[in-house]
């Protein structure tokens, strides 16, 4: 993907959001409108104007922190896939599992599957201890110290 | 070293799995209560659960931890409220007419009227249209003319929140007085204020606390109750004026629908303890809020009555489709 | 001016010689310098700086939590408490946002641009010694500010309108133009497209539901701190996994233990940042004082200020220690000033002083000029007890932020990934214990990943988010006011203060130009 195209590419989305919201804009208030409306607006100008630029440019609008293009050292993308996946799972099965499993596994399945050490069943154990223990300073901190009611997960009860 | 380390992991890990099994006290309630303030701080909503909030502590035996979720005129935490834990631990300040007005007047205003179970109605305050003292309005006659001779639409007043008591209060001196004010929403009392001080709206429709609290800064110029209020001595009424006006907030507290009867009861009682602690009664009149007491079922029976009332009231009015 | 002279202003009880503000520091002083008080603002400080460095625990929360506690003690010794929590947990967000990118409070947006990149160079220390000097000096002057100048300075808050609020709402857009790394055209969609997000919900006037796409969940909208910890965060997060570095420590990119780092970030500041630390004292205690613009924007407006007046701006952004002295100076000049109009007029300037507002009102404490002179001895004493918490921060960060940062330092990534994972869900989760806000923070996490990759950054978009809310009230509530006039939208250009803000706007704006004009002009002259 070389740079101009990621440019065009992140327009692109940008006006589908904006399409997107435009359809469905269902005020029922006389000006619950008027900033939403505005903001869409412009939006479009903007976008119109960064392809144009884009065309007509000599070089891609790159930011800083995209460190990842270009450089030499392997990118582990699969692992980040994986990672994305344990996260998401994690997220969705946090309120069942409850905080406390949900936490300590999914700790573990990430601390162990970066690790690198991935037969080493030491540190399978390694990473749940520490999962729990992490777990646990932090249920400490913000479901007992802030009174945050952390979902305690329908297998506990 | 480094197998006292594991060991130290290990057994604090061991007592974390012991902690976690425990499972929470029976007995409502047995961790802090969620109370939600629907309206900017410094407003009505707020000063009211600040003065609750001590022996609301005391009677119910657990902390309450007030947050805020301010915008719509209320909707935005109502929203919130309905889809809460219905587990009596998250309630939230709530006023009439706005639950009324609100889902009546919008549509859609993501909550329904009934869908917020009442506990407890614990204050009323009648509107009060204000004005700074440095205005040239002595009295709401010198007001309303001032309105007739503009353009409509010129004379701004403020108030809090949309389909509320203030902006209903509004309309309804726009019928009245045959005027047109222009209502200008604020998050609440709290930044209404701020806004009249600075001279940015012409008056305030607010509520009676507001006239006692800035007493210095505040010329009140009518109150919309069927009395005078004692703490407002001089304030003539809307109807000693001339203008069928009675309107103002009623506030309380609500839960989600589906909580269950026995915890509504057991924090209807705790409220009405509440309200009834001399120290809080002291603090409610000394800043111009009449006390109620109506339990959960007294509660809906007002807010049924209201909704017919309003329904009527809102056909006249315009605000909404006969 | 007619009115009481400025004399009679600044100090209430003033007669004909006599200095009763001068007798009440002396008194408030020797009230806070009880043993139980200094506890208190010990501990206080500690358990804000505690809150404020965990993500999702923003100041606001910190300060009401500890609320109920503060009913067993007497009026000075819970305020006390209270204020020092609250200047604690906005220094403390510095250290999320310098260790792990992700601002521990939305008062550090602006310190992870510098202080994350200083510790990915091995440079956490100086960054956490930088933000400490900054924090502590700044608050100093916005307490300073608080004591001395409350009176003048409160009417100020006043003047500002719907009108004048928008104005500051869209100053704080012209912000990106400087802090888009790249295209200034990105930028703006980036926070066009933030703005968007702030509208999804209830509409803040008028209670329109808009863009839920029939989820009633979506109608709470998107919280500012869930965007903030996924668009920081969670990307971070998966470019560690993608360099894949398993079970190397941060200490293996190059952490360089060096001598003395302490002193010598401090005689640097002190010595040779100057400029910035008084600059962003005063942007930071002006925005404070002005409610509801919130003290979420000082840090960001500072940032943008000390780039434009840098010598090197395009250091900024690297790893340049300015960036962290410019904001954390100024979050923690909004703690004083937000506290003006709240003593004077009762009305918060920011949101933790609203908690405050309450915790007065429970005490029968009327803002006002009673704080002032017969409520005088409580007054001082808090005031005093916020400046002295800002000192106190000093020998607890340095010590407790540089054991953090190396304790960090030596973490695998291993751990450190999912270590920073679960922070964030229970963050995320902790701001109003919704479920659906921990998806978003995952959701809105992978989007800023991607969106990233495809140059947009984030921090015009969590500036969109944030002043969206800002500028429509002002907007709607501006275009309401101008039923008068033969266009609504006159209001918005009617007073003079709004034709500062608009003059100050396009300068902001159109500066990034001047510079590159005038180098363009320089460059065409030496030919």
């Amino acid at each position: 993907m070389d740079a101009k195209f990621r440019d065009r590419l992140g327009s692109a989305i940008m006006l589908a959001f904006v399409a997107v919201l435009w359809m469905n804009r269902g005020y029922t208030t006389p000006f619950g409108g008027i900033f939403p409306d505005a903001v869409m607006i412009l939006m479009t100008i903007l976008i119109a104007a960064s392809l144009i630029q884009s065309f007509i440019g000599r070089r891609a609008m790159e930011i800083e922190t995209n460190q990842l293009e270009g450089e030499k050292e392997e990118k582990h993308w699969l692992d980040m896939a994986v990672v994305m996946v344990i996260l998401l799972l994690w997220v969705l099965l946090f309120r069942s599992l409850g905080f406390a499993l949900a936490g300590v596994v999914g700790f573990a399945s990430i601390a162990w599957y970066i690790s690198g050490k991935r037969k080493d069943w030491k540190m399978v154990v390694k990473a749940v201890l520490v999962g729990m223990a992490v777990t646990f300073v932090l249920m400490a901190i913000f479901g007992y110290l802030l009174q945050v009611p952390l979902p305690e997960g329908e297998i506990f009860g | 070293m480094k197998k006292i380390a594991v060991g130290c992991v290990v057994l604090v890990a061991l007592l974390a799995v012991a902690w976690t099994g425990e499972s929470s006290a029976a007995g409502f309630p047995s961790k802090p209560l969620t109370y939600m303030i629907c309206f900017d701080p410094a407003g009505e909503s707020d000063i009211t659960a600040r003065i609750q909030e001590s022996a609301l502590k005391k009677y119910l035996g657990q902390n309450v931890v007030i947050t805020y979720k301010i915008g719509g005129g209320g909707s935005i935490c109502w929203s919130e409220l309905t889809q809460s834990k219905p587990d009596g631990y998250t309630i939230a300040g709530h006023n009439l007419p706005h639950i009324i007005l609100q889902p009546m007047e919008r549509g859609n205003a993501g909550y329904k009227t009934l869908d917020l179970k009442n506990i407890y109605m614990f204050e009323s305050t009648p509107n009060l249209l204000v004005v700074r003292n440095d205005s040239p309005f002595k009295t709401l006659k010198d007001f309303i003319e001032y309105a007739k001779k503009n353009p409509p639409g010129v004379v701004t007043v403020g108030g809090s929140g949309t389909s509320s008591a203030n902006d209903l209060g509004t309309t309804m001196l726009n019928k009245a007085a045959g005027i047109k004010l222009t209502y200008i929403p604020f998050g609440g009392t709290g930044s209404a204020v701020p806004a009249l001080l600075g001279g940015h709206v012409t008056a305030l429709m607010t509520y009676s606390t507001m006239g006692v609290q800035y007493r210095g800064k505040f010329r009140a110029l009518a109150i919309a109750s069927d009395k005078r209020m004692s703490v407002l001595k001089d304030v003539p009424t809307f109807r000693e004026l001339g203008y069928d006006i009675v309107e103002g907030a009623y506030r309380g507290v609500a839960a989600p629908a589906g909580t269950p009867d026995d915890v509504i009861k057991h924090l209807a009682g705790v409220f009405d303890k509440v309200m009834r602690d001399p120290e809080v009664q002291k603090k409610m009149d000394q800043q111009g809020f009449k006390t109620e007491y109506m339990g959960p079922e007294a509660s809906l029976a007002l807010v049924k009555k209201k909704t017919v009332e309003y329904e009527a009231i809102m056909k006249e009015l315009g605000r909404i489709k006969k | 001016m007619a009115g009481p002279g400025l004399r009679a202003r600044l100090l209430p009880d003033a007669e004909d010689g006599g200095f009763p503000m001068l007798d009440y520091l002396w008194l408030g002083l020797q009230h806070l310098l009880t043993f139980q008080n200094l506890l208190l603002v010990f501990a206080g400080t500690v358990m804000g700086m505690i809150a404020g460095a965990l993500p999702g625990i923003t100041a606001t929360m910190a300060v009401a939590v500890l609320v109920p506690f503060t009913f067993t003690m007497s009026p000075v010794a819970g305020l006390v408490t209270l204020g020092a929590v609250y200047m604690g947990a906005i220094y403390g967000g510095s250290f999320s946002a310098i260790l792990i990118n992700t601002p521990g409070t939305p008062s550090s947006i602006g310190t992870c641009f510098d202080g994350y990149p200083m510790a990915c160079q091995g440079r956490a220390e100086e960054a956490i010694v930088a933000a400490t000097v900054g924090s502590c000096l700044g608050g100093l002057f916005g307490v300073v500010c608080l004591i001395f100048l409350s009176p003048p300075l409160a009417d100020i808050a006043l003047k500002f309108g719907p009108a004048e609020y928008f104005w500051v709402g869209v100053f704080g857009i012209t912000i990106i133009s400087s802090l888009s790394s790249g295209s200034v055209l990105k930028g703006l969609v980036g926070g066009c497209f933030g703005a968007l997000i702030s509208t999804i919900g209830i509409a803040p006037i008028g209670g329109d539901v808009r863009f839920t796409f029939g989820f009633p969940a979506m109608q709470g909208g998107v919280e500012l701190v869930v965007m903030l910890i996924g668009l920081f965060c969670i990307p971070e997060l998966l470019s560690l996994v993608v360099k894949g570095e398993g079970m190397k420590t941060r200490s293996e990119y190059g952490y360089t233990r060096t001598k003395g780092v302490l002193w010598k970030t401090t005689r640097h500041i002190v010595l040779h940042l100057q400029g910035n630390l008084w600059r962003s004292s005063i942007i930071g205690t002006i925005i404070g004082i002005l409610p509801g613009a919130g003290g979420n924007i000082a840090n960001l407006v500072a940032y943008n200020e000390a780039k434009r007046a840098s010598k090197t701006p395009e250091k900024f952004g690297t790893g340049f220690v300015d960036g962290v002295v410019a904001t954390e100076t100024s979050n923690n000049a909004v703690v004083g000033g937000g506290m003006i109009p709240l003593l004077t007029l009762g009305v918060p300037g920011a949101p933790p002083d609203a908690v405050i507002y309450g915790v007065l009102m429970l005490f029968g404490l009327q803002p006002g000029p009673e704080l002032f002179s017969t409520k005088a001895d409580i007054t001082y004493t808090f005031m005093l007890g916020v400046g002295l918490s800002a000192i106190v921060m000093v020998p607890v960060g340095i010590y407790g932020g540089r054991l953090l940062a190396r304790f960090v330092a030596k973490l695998s990534t291993a751990y450190l990934v999912p270590g920073i994972a679960i922070l964030t869900m229970v963050g995320s989760y902790a701001i109003r214990n919704n479920f659906l806000d921990v998806i978003l923070m995952l959701v809105f996490g992978f989007i800023g990943f991607g969106l990233r990759r495809l140059n947009f950054s984030a921090a015009p978009i969590v500036l969109g988010l944030i002043l969206g809310p800002l500028m429509e009230t002002g907007l709607v509530r501006a275009y309401l006011m101008g039923m008068a006039y033969p266009s609504p939208w006159f209001t918005l250009f009617v007073n003079p203060l709004s034709w500062i803000l608009i003059a100050l706007c396009a300068i902001s704006f159109l500066w990034p130009y001047f510079g590159s004009m005038k180098e363009r002009l320089q460059g065409s002259l030496k030919e």
